[in-house]
């Protein structure tokens, strides 16, 4: 009869516990014809073959360099690890987390989000971060990443957090259930669209220019994890035109770099040399880059890697790169494809002035 | 076996009905998760911005109203913001700057910065205004923060940041 009464009451707790695990599964945000963004930092984990360079950092890394043309071009494998509105802890977390599976030649990091010195919102904490494998870089990253309204709990169990959703649930969050399509190439999310940066805003003067402390100290970490694990880390500021990048900011980079012995890059100081034009290569008027932007970024950046960090290998012809790669290839050139074709649709709808 | 499906209906309703309860602050991801604050009517006795032509302009207004009374300006930029959908517009007048944050349908003066001497606040200062005259005008409880003073009345914040002693930047923001 005992036997019964706890074969019994085990089976209800996992029954409970499929059930719990089903409704979760359930009302997590999809991210698949929505909010793409929220996608992306899950998607690394579907990887087969390792990276020589990995880009960690805002959207500014995600919109901003295509690795497919790194493989074309100069046989770089690279991934982009890079999420909207990342946070410089959560950088760091994604980084440390990223050498417990693999270990690149180079991280590239991009540095606007050494603007924030606290946390910004949940709506991004959960683009962010939700799409990390349970593990103590993700706990780490939550802490650190809460505004006051949230809690760890609902990181942990998401339901707790999702659980209103019920009245916005479609049919692809019953589709989604279980697998999701990729979103992104390598972590690249394209967009073909073109529209011109005009009248692009300066920035407006500011009381203090200093960076907080704590971007430090993450910045810090991230120079003394990537010397522990003998990657070199390579700062870069993006050519985006907008959020402002001030002069101030940029001297705080370009002392630190000097500083602690980093190659350092801004991007907005070789705009001419990497043949940008941003009447052509912007889809959101200088904000992020297009794919014709991004692909003539990757190309400027390419041959930068290789003459600047020869450890980083041109690995065409050698498996299993050449495969994973040509396979990449064929999907990015897919996706370029059906863009380019709804890009040209929508121009034809509705041309814009 | 009847007690049996009565306990598992019951424990699948009990966690359905978690589920489902409300509650919560919108959903962070998927339908609705924009982060801004929405927009709140103008408290009496804020501060307020009043254009060379007498065009009072006031944060959290709505911008349609502001466009009908200001006219076209001098340059538009539009900024959509990562991920969510929404624009942070930007529209640069003479003399002045305002920003607004989508909510809804609609557009709300988010800040409204001066940019040049040809303007100045109701209480009369401008940029090029001494840190004197800035608190001869609003009081010398400018706060603590370093290089700037800033003022709050009615859900407005107004800010002053002064280099060398003058202002160079004059700022309308929600407190």
């Amino acid at each position: 009869m005992r036997k019964k009464l706890i074969f019994t009451g085990v089976l209800w707790c996992v029954l409970l516990a499929v059930a719990l695990w089903l409704l979760n599964a359930l009302f997590m945000p999809k991210y698949m014809s929505e909010i793409p963004e929220g996608a992306l930092i899950a998607e690394y984990y579907n990887e087969t073959a390792d990276h020589d360079v990995v880009f960690i950092g805002d959207c500014e890394v995600y919109e901003n360099f295509s690795p497919d043309v790194l493989w074309r071009e100069y046989g770089i494998t690279s991934y982009i690890r890079g999420s909207a509105q990342q946070l410089i802890w959560q950088s760091y977390y994604l980084m440390e987390e990223t050498l417990k599976y693999e270990t690149p030649k180079v991280m590239v990091f991009n540095v606007l989000s050494m603007q924030y010195g606290e946390p910004q919102s949940e709506a991004y904490n959960r683009l962010n971060l939700d799409g990390m494998r349970l593990s103590p870089q993700k706990l780490a990253a939550v802490e650190a990443s809460m505004t006051e309204e949230e809690s760890m709990l609902s990181y942990l169990f998401p339901l707790l957090r999702y659980h209103t959703r019920w009245s916005e649930l479609t049919a692809e969050d019953v589709k989604y259930m279980f697998h999701r399509d990729p979103v992104s190439d390598s972590g690249y999310l394209m967009n073909v669209e073109v529209r011109p940066a005009e009248n692009v805003p300066e920035g407006a003067p500011l009381a203090d220019y200093q960076f907080a402390e704590v971007c430090y100290d993450y910045l810090d970490k991230m120079v003394e994890l990537c010397e522990n694990h003998g990657v070199e880390l390579v700062l870069i500021k993006a050519p985006s035109l907008y959020p402002y990048w001030y002069g101030q900011w940029e001297e705080q980079m370009e002392d630190y770099a000097a500083e602690k012995g980093l190659k350092y890059i801004n991007f907005l100081e070789l705009i001419d040399e990497a043949g940008l034009d941003f009447s052509t290569d912007t889809y959101d008027h200088g904000l992020h880059l297009n794919l014709y932007g991004a692909e003539k970024l990757s190309h400027w950046f390419g041959s930068w890697l290789r003459e600047n960090c020869p450890q980083v290998a041109d690995r065409r012809g050698e498996e299993p790169y050449e495969t994973v790669w040509n396979e990449k290839s064929e999907a990015y050139a897919q996706r370029k494809a059906q863009l380019e074709a709804a890009w040209a649709a929508e121009q034809k709808e509705e041309p814009e002035a | 076996m009847k007690q049996k499906f009565a306990a598992l209906a019951l424990a699948l309703g009990l966690t359905l009905s978690l589920a489902a309860c409300g509650g919560g602050n919108a959903p962070a991801g998927g339908e609705s998760p924009a982060p801004q604050n929405s927009a709140a009517p103008q408290a009496a006795g804020a501060y307020v911005f009043t254009t060379g032509d007498g065009v009072t302009v006031s944060v959290d207004e709505d911008m349609a109203q502001v466009l009908t009374d200001l006219g076209e300006a001098q340059s538009y930029f539009e900024a959509e913001s990562c991920a969510f959908e929404g624009l942070d517009k930007t529209y640069t007048y003479p003399g002045f700057v305002i920003t607004t944050r989508p909510d809804g349908e609609n557009d709300y003066v988010n800040s409204i910065r001066l940019t040049d001497d040809s303007v100045s606040t109701v209480e009369g200062v401008y940029i090029g205004s001494s840190e004197a005259d800035v608190k001869a005008a609003y009081g010398e409880d400018g706060g603590a923060d370093q290089g700037m003073l800033s003022y709050t009345a009615g859900g407005v914040s107004l800010n002053f940041i002064l280099e060398d002693g003058a202002v160079i930047s004059i700022e309308y923001l929600p407190a």
